[in-house]
């Protein structure tokens, strides 16, 4: 089980994939909200709103690479930057297995970088080892 | 014994010391009555002598003059011996006239000892110079050869003339002082003179006007490490027609010795036309390597961007299905597997053509391939229907190839066999036949067959000869494995009659072709 306290953030720009993500969640009976965002600008605003679902919160971020408008590795650099979000866990989810895309997210400290098509038929793996991951580590609260 | 020296001194002194005493002897004239009577034979001899006398003197004046003048001449000395001995005759007799009034006996007799000893000296002079002068050449052999040789340069004058004059190539001669001293015919036309225009000019008229400066020097440079070589290798060259108008050219350089004076041979070729179609191939190379660099993107954009809203159209299916298991009609729900056929289909297209896009760009590595083995993981690896049976005839080679393209081919024929077999029962039978720098691998069915008019379709993109939904595939199979098969340089054909089953034969290089795959 993950627990009802943990914030996922789905960071997708695609409705499809995201609706995808959501549709595994929902079935294997996750009760973590999913929040979404759809680029990374989106993303860093949600996540640094004081009055938004990940203040003083634990949170994981899912985290697309191909998006418009600032891209998933972009992302990544803002976040490390960041004073208040550089701890943020980021798992990479993506169609790409690129070694320069894999390479470029590792060097930004992501805890794992996930291409779907290992993902499990309806992300069952993906899910399986988020509730395993957040059963065993402490996770921790940014800002 | 003293003595006897003393008294042949004292005779000798006494010999000289009275040579022109002619006391005791009488005037020829008076030896006898006959010289008296008949004093015409007295004067017959006198005549005689002194004309032979004036002769003997004019002898060596003459050969002296003639040894001054031909220093060259071999055995001087022997000349001049016979000089002294003509000489000494000549006096001879000059003092046999006199004597027929004056009977200098004595100095007579001195005279002919002293041509006698000339004239041995002469001839032991002359022995050992016999087999030299036996040696000398014959004059008119002298002659012969001397016009033979003549012959021969004249031949070899004129085919250096015809070859300077033949050859393609612009010749010019240039001295050392960087004078052009001969220039072809082909030079003329290159550059547009003529020859008294060129002939006598620096070959700096030639140079760009901003490379003569420079051109001395190297000229110089060049004279002191003459050898045979190109000038300016790799570097664009130019001449300069009389006009003024550049184009560009070759120049091989080559130093002679000429009378003794460096010269350098230019041998000079107008490139123009080459240097136009080097561009040209330059120009189709550029574009070539765009249009393969624009299909590695389509590549890609088939591979992500194509793929990607397919697996967004395919969810979306599945969750339709899923969400109304109950709700959907009997045709809905025939509709959305036709649609789920059809996205399949849409996907093993696209990683086919990824593929096919991919032969031949990717570089292969050489592996050491057991063909038989080869077969038989192919072979266990495809799906078949239990009444069709494979066999693979024995003598497979083993070979140094990229193993990817040849499991490629053969998986695709043995697969086609498998797939378009029309019957339950069926036999596919793989063989080789070793053909000089090739193996023949054929892939043999006893299925529907196809009509010789089709042959050359089949192996075109997408082209497939039954419908989609009877045989499932992209249609880019067989042009997948042709691809292939020429890429490694071979070939694939096929035989077969309609009914009669159909053999699918690729010739394989034995050994792969050095180059870069194009």
């Amino acid at each position: 089980m993950i627990p009802q306290s943990l914030k996922i953030l789905l960071v997708e720009d695609d409705d499809v994939d995201a609706e995808g993500v959501k549709r595994g969640f929902a079935k294997a009976n996750i009760g973590a909200p999913i929040f979404r965002a759809t680029n990374g600008f989106q993303a860093i605003e949600v996540l640094n709103d004081p009055a938004g679902p990940f203040a003083d919160a634990p949170y994981i971020v899912l985290l697309d690479l191909k998006m418009p408008k600032m891209n998933g590795i972009e992302f990544l650099e803002a976040i490390r930057r960041d004073e208040n979000l550089r701890n943020s866990i980021v798992f990479v989810l993506t169609t790409s297995n690129d070694s320069q895309d894999r390479v470029a997210a590792y060097a930004n400290c992501v805890a794992g970088y996930i291409t779907k098509s290992k993902a499990g038929v309806e992300f069952r793996d993906l899910i399986q080892m988020l509730e395993s991951y957040t059963k065993i580590v402490e996770l921790p609260i940014c800002r | 014994m003293l003595r006897l020296i003393g008294i042949i001194l004292s005779q000798i002194g006494s010999f000289f010391f009275n040579l022109f005493d002619t006391d005791g002897f009488p005037a020829r004239w008076y030896c006898g009555s006959a010289w008296s009577q008949d004093p015409s034979i007295g004067w017959l001899h006198i005549v005689s002598d002194i004309a032979i006398f004036c002769a003997y003197l004019t002898i060596p004046l003459i050969l002296t003059y003639f040894l001054f003048r031909r220093r060259d001449f071999p055995f001087p000395t022997l000349v001049g011996l016979f000089a002294l001995f003509i000489v000494t005759c000549g006096i001879g007799h000059g003092i046999e006239a006199i004597i027929f009034w004056e009977p200098v006996y004595r100095l007579s007799g001195a005279v002919k000892a002293l041509t006698a000893i000339a004239s041995w000296v002469t001839v032991f002079a002359i022995i050992p110079v016999i087999p030299r002068v036996l040696n000398l050449p014959d004059l008119e052999k002298l002659k012969e050869k001397l016009e033979a040789e003549i012959a021969d340069r004249t031949r070899a004058e004129v085919l250096f003339r015809s070859v300077f004059s033949a050859v393609p190539n612009g010749l010019v001669v240039v001295d050392q002082g960087g004078r052009i001293t001969l220039a072809n015919q082909r030079m003329m036309e290159m550059f547009d003179y003529h020859v008294e225009e060129l002939v006598g000019q620096p070959i700096e008229c030639l140079v760009p006007e901003e490379m003569r400066e420079k051109h001395v020097g190297l000229r110089e440079a060049y004279c002191h490490a003459p050898i045979g070589r190109m000038m300016g290798e790799r570097q664009y060259l130019e001449g300069v027609k009389k006009s003024g108008e550049r184009f560009p050219i070759e120049v091989g350089l080559n130093p002679a010795e000429i009378s003794g004076e460096l010269c350098v041979i230019a041998s000079i070729v107008d490139v123009t036309e080459r240097k136009e179609a080097e561009n040209k191939l330059l120009r189709h190379t550029r574009q070539l390597e765009k249009s393969n660099c624009d299909l590695d993107e389509f590549a890609y954009v088939a591979s992500h961007d194509l793929r990607s809203p397919l697996q967004g159209v395919k969810n979306l299916a599945n969750w339709i299905r899923d969400d109304n298991q109950d709700k959907l009609s009997e045709d809905s729900q025939r509709h959305l597997e036709l649609m789920q056929q059809r996205i399949g289909r849409m996907e093993r297209l696209l990683d086919d053509l990824l593929h096919y896009s991919r032969i031949g760009r990717v570089e292969q590595a050489l592996s050491h391939v057991d063909v038989s083995q080869l077969l038989e993981n192919i072979i266990d690896s495809l799906p078949r229907p239990d009444g069709i049976s494979v066999t693979v005839q024995p003598e497979m080679p083993v070979l140094e190839t990229p193993i990817a393209p040849l499991d490629l081919a053969l998986r695709n024929l043995i697969q086609n066999a498998i797939k378009h077999h029309d019957r339950a029962e069926g036999k596919i039978v793989i063989s080789v036949s070793d053909q000089g720098d090739f193996f023949h691998f054929s892939v043999s069915d006893d299925g529907p067959g196809i009509l010789p008019e089709f042959h050359d379709r089949v192996f075109k993109m997408f082209e497939t000869l039954q419908p989609r939904d009877d045989v499932e595939g992209s249609g880019m199979g067989l042009s997948i494995v042709k691809k292939s098969v020429e890429n490694m340089g071979g070939r694939i054909w096929v035989e077969s009659q309609l009914g009669q089953g159909a053999t699918f034969t690729f010739s394989w290089p034995k050994q792969v072709p050095r180059e870069e795959p194009v």
